[in-house]
């Protein structure tokens, strides 16, 4: 009796390379939760960094702007100041640093977008999109799909078969880390169909004679026709 | 046989019965019972609390790593057909048919005398994570100079930014000066933020400018998914809060690091460490049951 044919699946994720954009809800707590600690801080030791009596601790000196003292009889509008070893312990403590750039300018860590040329351009073959989320490589082979290949009688194991059927469609200008030789699930059928799980981690998957994507979740459940997204939805 | 009040130790007995059902005694002093230590009685986790300290203020880059990345690999990394309770080597209980064995303990179990831990059935529930990392730093040369176990401490907080505690001898070596009680280092448990963010700095900025460090060594663990590795005295320089005003640290000193996982073997821990960027060198060693 022969075999039973089989098919090796790939699914080749690229992984999220910066933090999601935080909601608004969670950007407020974020703030609050960090205006707190400041708030609860220690008093900054300011002479374990400026020697005393060096130019530095002078530089330091000048830029700090002092508590608002207590005097008694003074009406204080704000509330009464409450310092000890001059620092406002009602609030955060400021602490203004001299530049280590001379104009000032060179100091601010200014982040870079989180949305890339390739989002703009809406290039769906770019890596270099969609980097807060998980990107899954499908390809259209007669329809939208994960690739998958046929598991020859000679092979040795299913994610060798994938790893190999996935060069034979792409090149081998790409780098690839199987995660393990346990298939990550199984797609019933007439030919059963075993899913590798792999992160791609250098170069890029260049078939000749087809379309392809790489897609987010939500992506991919437009792409793809409804009965096969429900077989894979839990995997991506 | 059974004494539960305090006057027992004075009277030569045991404080505490051995005989279930075991009533432990609670030491305290009365002055804690006041009124104006009252809110210290509250849980650190309550805002109410004087200890209170804000968890999460700011987005945890590795924390999102682990949830979008690693805990589902380490989940098809551990997975095996057909998984059993592996059960570990256990005391053996006395038989029980003589009263002089009332009171003597069970048996060493076989093998060893170490009893060892069950290895339970992998599923979502118990994917390895990191769950703290412990730094040590011992100063030998602290029993000369005091002060070196001091700045040994302010080294730990400058590099972690939180509060480390000190250690002290716990034994007396007259040949090396070595007395109970003398300040020797400090020590730190992370967890959480401070445990991610310290372990970013490592593995991004430390390790990879280090001239010594190759990995850390495979044959490292303690068998319960703990790994051990240390960093030398010139390694620490390398950390930013250090490096940025070098002139203030004449001396540094070497630590050791543990990385406690949940990871119930050695292997799967290194796995994990290696997801988030630890590399380990040398011959995988693979306990003999897992």
């Amino acid at each position: 009796m022969p075999p039973r044919p089989l098919r090796a699946g790939i699914l080749l994720s690229r992984n999220p390379i910066v933090t999601k954009e935080p909601s608004a809800f969670v950007k407020a707590f974020y703030h609050y939760q960090d205006e707190l600690e400041r708030r609860l801080m220690w008093t900054f030791p300011w002479y374990f960094y400026f020697k005393r009596g060096t130019l530095s601790q002078r530089k330091f000196d000048s830029l700090q702007k002092g508590p608002m003292p207590r005097h008694k009889g003074v009406y204080y509008p704000e509330g009464i100041p409450d310092v000890k070893h001059n620092r406002e312990r009602r609030s955060k403590q400021v602490v203004n640093l001299p530049s280590q750039s001379g104009d000032g300018e060179g100091d601010k860590i200014i982040p870079q977008s989180r949305t890339t040329q390739a989002d703009e351009k809406k290039d769906v073959r770019s890596l270099e999109r969609k980097l807060d989320s998980t990107l899954y490589l499908v390809i259209n082979n007669k329809e939208w799909r994960l690739p998958s290949f046929e598991v020859s009688e000679e092979a040795t194991s299913l994610h060798e078969a994938a790893e190999a059927g996935l060069r034979e469609l792409g090149g081998s200008n790409i780098n690839t880390w199987t995660v393990s030789s346990t298939p990550a699930a199984v797609i019933k059928g007439e030919v059963p169909e075993f899913v590798i799980k792999s992160h791609i981690l250098h170069g890029q998957f260049t078939p000749k004679d087809f379309d392809f994507a790489w897609l987010t979740k939500e992506e991919i459940k437009e792409k793809v026709k409804p009965e096969y997204f429900s077989s894979v939805e839990a995997l991506l | 046989m059974r004494a539960f009040s305090t006057s027992a130790r004075a009277a030569g007995k045991t404080a505490v019965s051995i005989v279930p059902p075991v009533h432990h005694t609670v030491k305290f002093r009365k002055s804690q019972l006041m009124d104006k230590y009252a809110s210290l009685q509250i849980p650190r986790s309550s805002v109410t609390s004087p200890k209170y300290r804000p968890q999460r203020t700011c987005q945890d880059r590795v924390r999102e790593h682990h949830i979008n990345t690693v805990e589902s690999d380490m989940m098809l990394i551990t997975y095996a057909h057909n998984q059993q309770v592996l059960v570990g080597n256990k005391p053996r209980p006395r038989k029980g048919d003589s009263p002089y064995q009332l009171y003597q303990p069970q048996r060493v179990p076989y093998g060893g005398t170490q009893a060892t831990k069950d290895i339970k059935v992998r599923s979502w529930r118990n994917v390895p994570m990191l769950e703290a990392i412990t730094i040590n730093c011992f100063v030998k040369p602290a029993t000369m100079n005091h002060d070196l176990a001091a700045a040994a401490k302010v080294m730990l907080q400058q590099i972690t930014g939180e509060k480390p505690t000190s250690v002290y001898a716990r034994t007396n070596v007259p040949s090396w000066t070595l007395r109970p009680g003398m300040p020797m280092g400090a020590k730190i448990k992370l967890t959480g933020q401070p445990m991610n963010q310290f372990l970013t700095t490592l593995t991004e900025i430390v390790l990879p400018r280090s001239k010594t460090f190759t990995g850390v060594s495979n044959s490292t663990g303690d068998q319960n998914g703990n790994i051990t590795f240390s960093l030398t005295a010139d390694d620490i320089r390398h950390f930013p809060e250090i490096e940025g005003n070098l002139e203030l640290w004449p001396q540094t000193f070497a630590i050791d690091l543990c990385f406690h996982t949940s990871a119930q073997v050695d292997p799967e821990a290194r796995t994990l460490l290696s997801a988030y960027g630890l590399p380990f060198v040398g011959k995988e060693r693979y306990p003999a049951r897992w």
